[in-house]
């Protein structure tokens, strides 16, 4: 990708960018609605969902938005969602939290997904150590915090929405999920730029760079330990660390360190200008901005540039 | 307002920075982010400016002109002779929930006796605030002195980036340096006289901020964290060992303590403020200082080519 080298030079103020024109990549044109558009609904007994205004006077087959997002339509019903609205869960999605606060006495943590309310957690659906199926007892109670203490990061599957909204999360199924410890970062995006797939745990294309992409726009960005080790992770005392039992860091150069700010930058960067984040623009921002240093990919003139190439190539 | 992080990414942070000298979004130590800056705004306000850093800093900032005349002894010290600005700083409710209810009046308070304390000790930029002096008829050893009185209003739309003092020290210097203001001359009547606008297009100028300070901040990280975690023993005196400007709220988090110094163009100095609880030694303290004054010498310049920039690029548009 070409940069202009004249504008990239060192200029800290600079006019806001212009993201007009970036709208229409994120979907087709006539898949974006504002509120008061008008969204054509040709078939007989459509059924309005949120987002949707309609009122008997209308023609039957115009619709009116009354969000700014993507129409959704799932047979007859037709749905607007908000793109820079909250996550709105779904049973089945893998998801990135923060636990919010411990409650022993009700054997559950609360977890920060970005939704409209905390998710909750309880004892009973997480994977206890060694991998065994067996009662929660009330030593298990008392150390809830060594599972998860307030403000670890967690991976989690939405197992359960119940009817008052309450999100039910679980860490049981996978290897994979559970407590986020890998030496990581972790970035929050808008939920609604993320799309559903089914592998939400992906590597980035740089040797042992994953990335775990949280439906509800929370991503985490880590190295994976070897594949060997997968199910234990390998536990080392650093000096540094004083005590405190820690992964053990893998022996990385600084290129694998600009290597992680860059896919850190590539995600704020599609962010930023409004572009779906999967795993496949993730790896084309990181390998298009092979040429710039990373702290350059937040300046003006890489967002502009990247914005051309994305809308030309949609 | 800094967000909470959990016990991996501190240290990754603290990785990053001990083992390669790198910070997570990839800048160097000294490295400041880009700021998006749009002046002109608010068509009713005398002068406005918007600041967007990337990460989720939003400020608007506007200015409210005022005339105010006093008098003075003819031989009284140029140093009275001089304007006021007054500040207000308001974490937008609608804008976000976490501004929502008290909790951030504490900050909002800070915001102001910080702003405060830069721009009273700018003696220069007050002085240039004056708009007219005259000798009165009838008391010649009076001058009556006519200045501008600045009321600047920020509003904060956005405060998830980290290091939102320099965000708002950037939008008011912007937003007074946009201020229009009119000419002012002495109309003598048959009362004594007062002071008239002359509010031509041709007779309004621009106030002049070359003195006008701003604020530079840097972080000083430290792995005194690493220490909290153990119960038993006493945490030692941790010497911070790295100092970074413009922390994002990632590091403003996890910062000891930060140093906030608000510099003009010329390097001096007008206020330095420091918040953390965490020690720092003299000399870390004075080339934080050093570097930050430079830094804001640096922004200043910027600052000023680029609204010249806007300016033209306005003339040139109709």
């Amino acid at each position: 990708m070409e940069v202009d080298s004249e504008s990239s030079s060192c200029k800290r103020f600079h006019p806001p960018l212009n993201l007009e024109r970036s709208v229409p990549a994120i979907l087709p044109a006539s898949a974006l609605v504002l509120p008061g558009d008008a969204i054509h609904a040709p078939e007989q007994n459509t059924l309005r969902g949120h987002g949707i205004s309609w009122t008997l006077n209308d023609d039957p087959t115009v619709l009116r938005a009354t969000l700014a997002g993507a129409v959704e339509r799932i047979n007859k019903l037709v749905t607007v969602r908000s793109w820079r609205g909250r996550y709105i869960p779904n049973v089945g999605d893998v998801v990135v939290g923060r636990i919010v606060q411990v409650l022993p006495a009700s054997r559950r943590w609360k977890v920060d997904i970005q939704a409209r309310q905390d998710a909750v957690l309880t004892l009973f659906a997480i994977r206890l150590p060694g991998a065994v199926q067996r009662r929660r007892t009330r030593e298990d109670e008392l150390n809830m915090r060594s599972f998860y203490a307030e403000h670890d990061l967690i991976a989690a599957e939405v197992q359960e929405v119940k009817a008052d909204g309450t999100i039910m999360l679980h860490t049981r199924l996978e290897d994979k999920l559970g407590k986020l410890q890998q030496l990581g970062l972790f970035v929050a995006v808008p939920p609604g730029l993320i799309h559903r797939t089914s592998r939400a745990f992906a590597s980035l294309g740089y040797p042992r760079l994953c990335a775990v992409l949280g439906v509800n726009g929370y991503i985490w960005i880590y190295w994976s330990t070897d594949e060997s080790d997968s199910a234990e992770p390998n536990q080392e005392q650093l000096p540094q660390s004083r005590g405190v039992k820690v992964p053990l860091v893998p022996a990385l150069t600084t290129s694998d360190a600009k290597a992680f700010c860059r896919a850190r930058n590539a995600v704020l960067a599609l962010s930023m200008l409004s572009f779906s984040i999967s795993v496949e623009s993730i790896r084309y921002v990181f390998g298009a901005s092979a040429t710039i240093e990373p702290r350059d990919m937040l300046e003006p003139p890489f967002l502009s540039s990247l914005q051309d190439v994305m809308n030309g190539s949609s | 307002m800094p967000a909470d992080l959990s016990h991996v990414e501190k240290r990754n942070i603290l990785w990053l920075l001990r083992e390669h000298g790198v910070r997570i979004d990839g800048r160097s130590f000294s490295q400041t982010r880009s700021v998006s800056l749009q002046t002109d705004v608010l068509p009713s306000a005398a002068g406005s400016a918007r600041i967007l850093v990337r990460g989720g800093n939003d400020v608007l900032a506007s200015t409210n002109t005022e005339l105010r005349q006093f008098d003075v002894a003819i031989d009284a010290d140029p140093i009275l002779k001089k304007g006021s600005v007054g500040f207000s700083v308001e974490f937008c409710g609608v804008a976000s929930p976490e501004f929502q209810g008290r909790g951030s009046e504490v900050v909002e308070v800070e915001l102001v006796s910080l702003l405060e304390s830069m721009y009273s000790s700018s003696a220069e930029f007050l002085l240039h605030l004056v708009a007219g002096e005259r000798k009165l008829a009838s008391n010649p050893s009076v001058l009556r002195v006519c200045c501008w009185e600045i009321y600047v209003d920020v509003l904060i739309l956005g405060a998830s980036g980290g290091n939102i003092v320099d965000a708002v020290s950037y939008a008011v210097r912007s937003a007074i340096a946009t201020t229009f203001v009119p000419a002012v001359f002495w109309q003598e009547d048959a009362l004594g006289g007062s002071w008239e606008l002359d509010e031509r297009a041709e007779c309004c100028h621009r106030l002049d901020v070359t003195h006008a300070p701003v604020c530079s901040s840097g972080a000083f990280m430290s792995e005194s964290f690493l220490a909290e975690r153990i119960g038993s023993e006493i945490p030692e005196l941790v010497v911070p060992q790295w100092l970074i400007l413009d922390p994002c709220a990632e590091e403003e988090s996890l910062a000891g303590c930060t140093i906030s110094v608000a510099g003009t163009k010329h390097r001096q100095i007008c206020a330095v403020w420091k918040s953390g609880a965490e020690p720092v030694s003299l000399d870390l303290t004075l080339e934080a200082t050093r570097l930050c004054e430079t830094e804001c010498a640096l922004l200043c310049d910027e600052m000023d080519a680029m609204l010249v920039d806007m300016d033209r690029s306005d003339l040139d548009e109709p």
